[in-house]
């Protein structure tokens, strides 16, 4: 395993790479100001599985090697294993208040293992074997793996290959005896400029006419024909100010960029899916399941950060006692729980699949998600109202340190005496990153959006709902159908 | 022909699991013009086990249960061993399984 110092080397070894951040190119990502808080924050996947205090659910023993891994590169062997998975993205939520990147791959990785070797079965192919060699590779290596599957996708009404133009969705231009060409972009990616590797697949369910569409594959995150767009999160230049205060969360935060295909080689040892329409919809349904179940764990992390924020602040602002304050902290903490509890719901009630390792049970990952989709922008709406109004109109660092203006507004942020008007200040950076800043990317809009947008969740919820059973126990129990039980 | 039927407890199940045995049944008889006992114990001469479950998540597929001399398959109405299938499909590997029913 890669201690979290030489993940952080190992992001200075790859290749230089064409990274756009403000118009700009980034020459050195590693120290950029704006960047590197993403870096510390999936530093922090490496760092807590060097801690025996944390290695229980950090860690895990492979069911490749029999080795000692992360258990972010883990293929998940049991029911025990997918609710470990959880409880460590809970953690590291607590332990670094944001996007810590890294699970994406991991969902990815359990994903492609399942779906490759259900097509070998049906096709004769090898996909399933190629992806065992690179795992292989990948745990040895300890990689950040970028789970790459959002196109650009156009007009949403249309299929990729009706699109006016066919780069909307990554597709294969050419097949050559050595490997595949592939072209396109994929948006929105968590931790991509973190990574050692993308794993790409195809973004929904392919007829057969979008046969070249449908392929899943893996390349380095340093091949020279990748480009790499950064995206802005709300209030990212307060991280080139000279003080921290400011960005509220002050060492970590997440990260999204889009990455193009600008006719990126595939050799064959790294294609896991090439023309197998009928499987996108597989792949698809198993890496958002997983995803959607990881939401329950780190967005829960998460939760536990702001609400401490938000009792904090109750605190310092001395209505702490209040009983519609404490009952408010009592609703965030009940909405954490909740999902926390369909996180861990699904896992328990996972199961194996012909390739071996564990899928979450579909149906409650789906209503994991659906209400992660909402209960975060409830929990932040409820520490807002705690906050005060202050959290959105305090003067900025440079006041209170200003030998002009500085005592006063010291003398005016005080709120409880106990506490120092600077911890106030932090407490209310804190809630306000983490509910309208820079952290606010990850703990709202991605609950909103990541792993599929609400609309998503319901399609699937519908799908599995078994209606028919449901009917079928209303007319046994109205006397329509005969109850031959008793 | 004798199986060995492990229900699932049915806690949620998606479909009428004492039926679908009854199809599986009907169609080995159909299919090899032989009939299929089925026990819900352990008992002699048993060729296969079959696991029913109710839904995906397969409860009862544990190594404890599946310590026997025979093979065992793990099914619902829309699965076969975890392979996705539809209930014709499923009845028809079923079949076919049993039928290797081979004693280790
Ligand atoms: C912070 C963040 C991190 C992310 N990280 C990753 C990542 O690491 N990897 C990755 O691959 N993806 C990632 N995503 C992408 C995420 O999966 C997508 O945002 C999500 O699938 C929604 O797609 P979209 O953003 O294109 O929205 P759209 O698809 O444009 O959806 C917008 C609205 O339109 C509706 N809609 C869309 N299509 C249709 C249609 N055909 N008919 C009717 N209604 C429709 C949707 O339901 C929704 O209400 C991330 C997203 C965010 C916000």
């Amino acid at each position: 395993m890669m201690t979290a110092q030489e993940y952080i080397e190992s992001l200075r070894n790859l290749r230089p790479r064409k990274i756009y951040l403000l118009g700009e190119k980034v020459e050195n990502p590693v120290d950029h100001p704006m960047i590197r808080p993403s870096i510390n924050c999936c530093a922090m996947t490496y760092k807590l599985a060097e801690l025996p205090e944390y290695q229980d659910i950090m860690t895990a023993k492979s069911a490749l090697t029999g080795n000692t891994i992360n258990r972010f590169v883990h293929l998940h062997q049991s029911t025990e294993d997918l609710i470990k998975k959880v409880k460590m993205l809970r953690l590291v939520g607590q332990m670094t208040g944001a996007c810590f990147q890294r699970c994406v791959g991991m969902d990815a990785l359990n994903a492609v293992w399942s779906t490759t070797y259900e097509i070998d079965q049906k096709y004769g192919t090898n996909y399933h074997e190629r992806f065992k060699q690179y795992l292989i590779e990948w745990e040895e290596k300890d990689w950040t793996v970028d789970g790459c599957m959002t196109d650009p996708k156009g007009n949403r009404s249309l299929p990729p290959s009706k699109q006016a133009d066919p780069d909307l969705y990554v597709h294969i231009v050419e097949k050559r005896s050595d490997g595949i060409v592939v072209r396109g972009a994929k948006m929105h990616q968590t931790g991509i400029i973190n990574s050692h590797e993308i794993l790409v697949m195809p973004t929904m369910s392919l007829s057969l006419e979008e046969a070249d569409y449908a392929v899943c594959f893996a390349v380095p995150s340093d091949d020279p024909s990748l480009i790499y767009i950064y995206g802005r999160q709300s209030c990212d230049t307060r991280k080139l100010e000279k003080t921290t205060v400011d960005v509220g969360n002050i060492k970590y935060g997440g990260q999204e960029a889009i990455v193009i295909f600008n006719d990126t080689f595939v050799p064959w040892e790294r294609v896991f899916m090439c023309g197998e329409t009928d499987f996108a919809g597989m792949l698809v349904e198993r890496f958002a399941g997983y995803h959607r179940q990881s939401y329950g764990g780190c967005k829960v992390g998460n939760g536990d950060v702001l609400i401490g924020a938000a009792a904090a602040i109750a605190e310092y602002n001395g209505v702490a006692k209040a009983s519609h304050i404490k009952d408010k902290i009592i609703e965030m903490v009940h909405l954490n729980e909740t999902l926390y509890s369909c996180g861990i719901a699904c896992s328990a009630e996972g199961r194996k699949t012909p390739a071996g390792n564990y899928l979450i049970d579909i149906m409650l990952a789906n209503v994991c998600k659906q209400n992660v989709t909402r209960y975060p922008y409830e929990i932040a709406r409820l520490a807002q109202d705690i906050a005060g109004g202050i959290v959105a109109t305090m003067p900025s660092d440079a006041d209170f340190k200003s030998p002009e203006i500085g005592h006063w507004c010291n003398k005016f942020m005080i709120g409880d005496a106990k506490y120092s008007a600077e911890e106030r200040q932090r407490m209310l950076r804190l809630i306000e990153t983490m509910t309208m800043g820079a952290i606010a990317v990850g703990y709202l809009t991605e609950s909103m959006h990541g792993a599929g947008s609400p609309q998503a969740q319901r399609i699937l919820i519908q799908r599995y709902a078994n209606l028919e059973a449901k009917k079928a126990l209303a007319r046994r129990i109205c006397g329509i159908d005969e109850d031959n039980l008793l | 022909m004798k199986i060995r039927i492990k229900y699932c407890g049915g806690c949620n199940s998606g479909y009428d699991r004492v039926k679908f045995v009854k199809l599986i049944a009907k169609a080995y008889k159909d299919m090899k013009g032989e009939d299929l006992s089925l026990a819900y114990f352990d008992a002699e001469d048993i060729a296969a086990g079959l696991m029913v479950c109710g839904c995906s998540v397969c409860c009862p597929d544990r190594e404890d249960i599946k310590d026997g001399l025979y093979p065992w398959y793990v099914i619902t109405n829309s699965s076969f061993n975890y392979f996705s299938m539809d209930e014709a499909e499923v009845i028809k590997k079923v079949v076919d399984a049993i039928s290797k029913g081979e004693r280790r």
